[in-house]
């Protein structure tokens, strides 16, 4: 995948947007192709729901539209595009009337029984479909913080900045958000 | 420090964020206790999973139909938005596009004398050009579709996409529902697209017939909402 | 051929029949949930409903307080009003995602009257009265007849597509008015003296203005549409209806 890029050399983004920025959709269109995976993806880890998920990415992308003229191009554009949607995903749940800093407490979501992939190659705690299975039963404050560190990649900074809390809360929800998947993918090993 | 206190520190530990003096207090535990080593072990094996697929995504389940939304969405909002404050990158055309004049009244007349003078050259040389082309112009205006009904076509295509892949998933659901439900549904789907039948006829006898298309557009706008509320049932 | 029974046996059918009736009354008494909520609230709330399906009534009462009744089929059904910071939020569709036919779910919302109400529903009948807020807001996704009476809101939307829709009320100066049927009936009920700027398109034709007619009106598109000023003009009023008629009485 690699050695294509460096065949193929593509239009920046920055350019991109620019272009967006002046109205032209095939530009934007391009911008759709190369980011709407990331941003479905982190939209579907947050809500668990595909069509919520779905949803919210078209907003994220006419979010993008109309904010576009404002990249300028100081980060890279896809930490501006992930902050955009990570605002876009915080709106959603402050509509739904879920607030992540009430979600810090223990028993906010009832640990249920994550089910066995029968993956032969899995790993013994871990594979792909049982966490994000467990991710799902997450609450929404743990959730994020995972989502945004262990998945994404941010630092704690970061992640702080974009939520609007203290790096040392970013740090506890983390942790209390693996202590938790951890509980959720070993039930999966018990014997029924 | 006690398990508890040990296992507290188990994510700066495996983060690498914990201090010297807290990290080689941690590693001495962890030799010695098989509990918190199994809790570091199954972080690590989190942390280390996700580590090695990051950058891994998810599909949208039809990227061509998401696209076609968004861009609906877009032309949708940009033909009802007022105009806003450019940004500092917006190019010329936009610039001029976007602005207000403020005339005086002999800029104004300067303006419409101007204006009167172009219009009329350009009417004369087209007036021209129709009359040496003679019944071939009116020949090719026959031959090729009024812009306006490709567009119309163009966006029931389009349409058509959406709508099909709403209905794709709405059928995946059907059967959880209730024999009343599925049944209004049906009927009012029915609705729906005897309307847009409807305004399809009437385009296709007056492709210029703004009411039909504007309820053309509604309805098929109606129907891809209608898809999308059930889809999530 | 004699129909009549013996007389023991016409008794023992009647008992069994009367038993029948007993157990079935009662066990559909069981199997339906009443909930009944209060909650107190300032004068100008707001109120958002998303229900499956089942009828919503939003009725004024003279107290600063709401109060939820809701009657639901299966005792089942996931029901947790949020208070937020404007009002209060009941998503029986959030609350009740991926889970299968959760029933009818009926609601009798009582509020003070400059309240906002925002209802939705898949299919199912909504009835508002007397409102005095910014927004009424009345969707049924399928079929269902939508009534609005004695509403005097600044922003007013009702929506379906099979069912009625019937507003009796007032508009006033500066305010949005949308109704949109499929092919239901769209009736508009208005003091003599009300302004306002139409737009009224119904694809069958069947537009009536009654006294609000006035010859300056323009009729477009064979009469599918009529678009003119009543009175000065001073809110926007846009009734839409594919098949069925729009009918506008003088109250």
């Amino acid at each position: 995948m690699a050695a294509n890029e460096t065949e193929t050399p593509r239009t920046p983004d920055y350019e991109l947007t620019q272009r967006s920025a002046e109205g032209d959709m095939k530009a934007f269109e391009e911008l759709y192709q190369r980011h709407n995976r990331r941003v479905y993806s982190l939209c579907l880890r947050m809500t668990g729901n595909v069509t919520e998920a779905e949803d919210l990415a078209q907003e994220v992308f006419i979010q993008l539209f109309r904010k576009i003229g404002s990249f300028r191009g100081e980060s890279a554009f896809t930490t501006w595009l992930h902050r955009l949607t990570v605002n876009q995903v915080l709106m959603h749940f402050r509509k739904r009337g879920v607030r992540l800093e009430q979600t810090t407490e223990d028993g906010e979501a009832p640990i249920q029984i994550v089910k066995g992939t029968e993956n032969p190659n899995a790993m013994p705690v871990v594979d792909r479909i049982a966490l994000d299975r467990a991710i799902v039963q997450l609450p929404p404050g743990y959730k994020m913080v995972f989502t945004l560190h262990d998945i994404e990649g941010h630092e704690h900074e970061e992640i702080a900045r974009m939520l609007g809390c203290s790096v040392g809360t970013s740090k506890s929800q983390l942790h209390k958000a693996r202590m938790k998947l951890r509980g959720l993918l070993r039930q999966q090993n018990k014997p029924k | 420090m006690n398990c508890e206190k040990y296992q507290d520190l188990l994510s700066d530990f495996i983060d690498g964020s914990l201090a010297p003096e807290d990290r080689n207090s941690v590693e001495t535990h962890l030799n010695v206790c098989i509990v918190c080593s199994e809790a570091r072990n199954d972080l690590g094996a989190i942390v280390g999973f996700c580590l090695e697929h990051r950058g891994e995504y998810d599909a949208v389940p039809n990227e061509r139909a998401l696209w076609l939304r968004i861009n609906n969405m877009i032309e949708v909002d940009s033909a009802s938005a007022p105009r806003t404050a450019l940004p500092a990158n917006a190019g010329s055309w936009v610039r001029l596009m976007n602005r207000s004049w403020q005339l005086s009244f002999p800029q104004l007349a300067a303006a419409v004398t101007v204006i009167i003078i172009v219009v009329s050259l350009f009417t004369i040389v087209g007036l021209r050009g129709f009359s040496f082309r003679g019944g071939s112009g009116v020949q090719s205006t026959n031959s090729v579709p009024p812009v306006g009904a490709v567009a119309v076509k163009e966006r029931f295509r389009q349409q058509q996409q959406v709508i099909a892949y709403w209905n794709e998933r709405v059928e995946l659901n059907k059967a959880r529902w209730n024999p009343q439900m599925r049944e209004t549904f049906d009927k009012n789907v029915g609705v729906i697209d005897a309307a847009v039948n409807d305004s399809m006829r009437q385009l296709s006898q007056n492709p210029h017939d703004e009411v039909s298309e504007e309820i053309l557009n509604a309805a098929l706008n109606d129907k891809v909402e209608l898809l999308k509320e059930f889809a999530a049932l | 051929m004699n129909f009549y029974l013996p007389t023991r046996n016409r008794v023992s059918s009647a008992a069994l029949t009367a038993l029948f009736l007993v157990f079935a009354i009662a066990g559909s008494a069981f199997a339906q949930q009443r909930v009944s909520r209060q909650y107190p609230a300032g004068k100008n709330v707001r109120i958002e409903l998303k229900n499956l399906s089942g009828t919503i009534t939003v009725e004024t009462w003279q107290r600063d307080e709401i109060r939820i009744t809701a009657s639901m089929e299966a005792p089942a059904v996931h029901f947790n009003p949020r208070q937020t910071e404007t009002g209060l939020v009941i998503d029986i569709v959030g609350d009740n995602r991926d889970r299968r036919d959760v029933g009818d779910a009926n609601f009798k919302i009582q509020v003070p009257a400059r309240s906002s109400v925002d209802l939705e529903t898949r299919s199912g009948q909504i009835s508002v009265s007397n409102i005095q807020g910014d927004l009424v807001r009345a969707h049924v996704w399928t079929s269902g007849d939508i009534t609005l009476s004695g509403v005097n809101a600044a922003r007013v939307f009702a929506q379906n597509t099979t069912g009625n829709i019937f507003f009796d009320g007032e508009f006033a100066s500066g305010g949005t008015y949308e109704f949109k049927s499929g092919q239901g009936v769209i009736t508009l009920r208005l003091p003599v003296n009300c302004g306002f700027r139409l737009v009224a398109t119904s694809s069958a034709k069947k537009i009536s203005m009654g006294d609000f007619w006035n010859p300056a009106m323009k009729l477009i598109g064979e009469g599918r549409r009529i678009t003119g000023d009543v009175g000065d003009g001073r809110s926007s009023v846009t009734v839409t209806n594919y098949q069925g008629p729009i009918i506008f009485l003088r109250r």
